[in-house]
């Protein structure tokens, strides 16, 4: 099990390899990557185009936005990692599968969420992993499990 | 252990994946497993996984990607154990 850090220049490959860009990418930097746990943030700008209608004048972050951001760290990126490692074919877009997630607190704009994921496995082109997110004071908003398959599209 | 007993696991191990557990208490060896019983294919991998635990078996892909009925699901693992 190769659980060796991945350097900066790794890391920022795995960024700009993931095929979700604005304005529908939520991870602005992956923190820690290895083939076994990620992390990143978020910063939620208050700019992005979901919040003048959640909610007029109560702008919060959707739940199926912070699924989303959720995704693209544990799924995409630790999806992509696992895909450079061993070899395989990156021309592939990982496509949700399946999810499992409860919600604990919200996020409104102006704050930094982290992003953590855990793999489960990965295997036959899918993977599967814990994910939960914070606030920067660690404060929990969300957990759960998400798990996403490699397509060609 | 009997093919009989193994089917009878492999249809527990199948129960969260199926879109009607109905169909399961008809199903027979020759029941297929994405068509008849609408398991998501994606849920293919959760499937091998719990047998592999199950059983205590090793499944690689290739012959995982041979598996379409429950018959030969447990034809898989009788030849494992």
């Amino acid at each position: 099990m190769d659980s060796k850090q991945a350097p900066a220049h790794i890391r920022e490959k795995v960024l700009k390899t993931i095929p979700q860009k604005h304005p529908f990418r939520f991870v602005d930097a992956i923190h820690t990557l290895s083939t076994e746990e990620i992390s990143g943030e978020y910063k939620v700008t208050g700019d992005e185009f979901f919040f003048p209608g959640h909610f007029p004048g109560r702008p919060t972050m959707p739940g199926v936005i912070l699924i989303e951001a959720m995704a693209q760290v544990s799924v995409v990126a630790l999806g992509i990692y696992e895909t450079m490692v061993s070899g395989g074919d990156l021309n592939k877009v990982t496509l949700f599968t399946e999810c499992d997630i409860e919600f604990f607190n919200v996020v409104s704009p102006g704050s930094k969420i982290l992003i953590y994921g855990k793999k489960m496995y990965f295997r036959r082109g899918k993977i599967k992993s814990k994910a939960w997110v914070t606030l920067e004071d660690g404060t929990l908003v969300a957990r759960g499990h998400l798990a996403g398959i490699g397509a060609d599209i | 252990m009997e093919e009989k007993d193994i089917f009878e696991k492999v249809i527990e191990i199948l129960k969260p994946y199926v879109r009607e557990t109905e169909d399961l208490k008809t199903a027979t060896k020759e029941t297929d497993i994405l068509n008849d019983l609408k398991v998501n294919s994606s849920r293919l991998v959760d499937i091998i996984l719990a047998i592999e635990d199950e059983f205590d078996i090793e499944v690689s892909d290739d012959e995982a990607d041979e598996v379409q009925t429950i018959g030969d699901t447990v034809s898989l693992i009788a030849g494992k154990i």
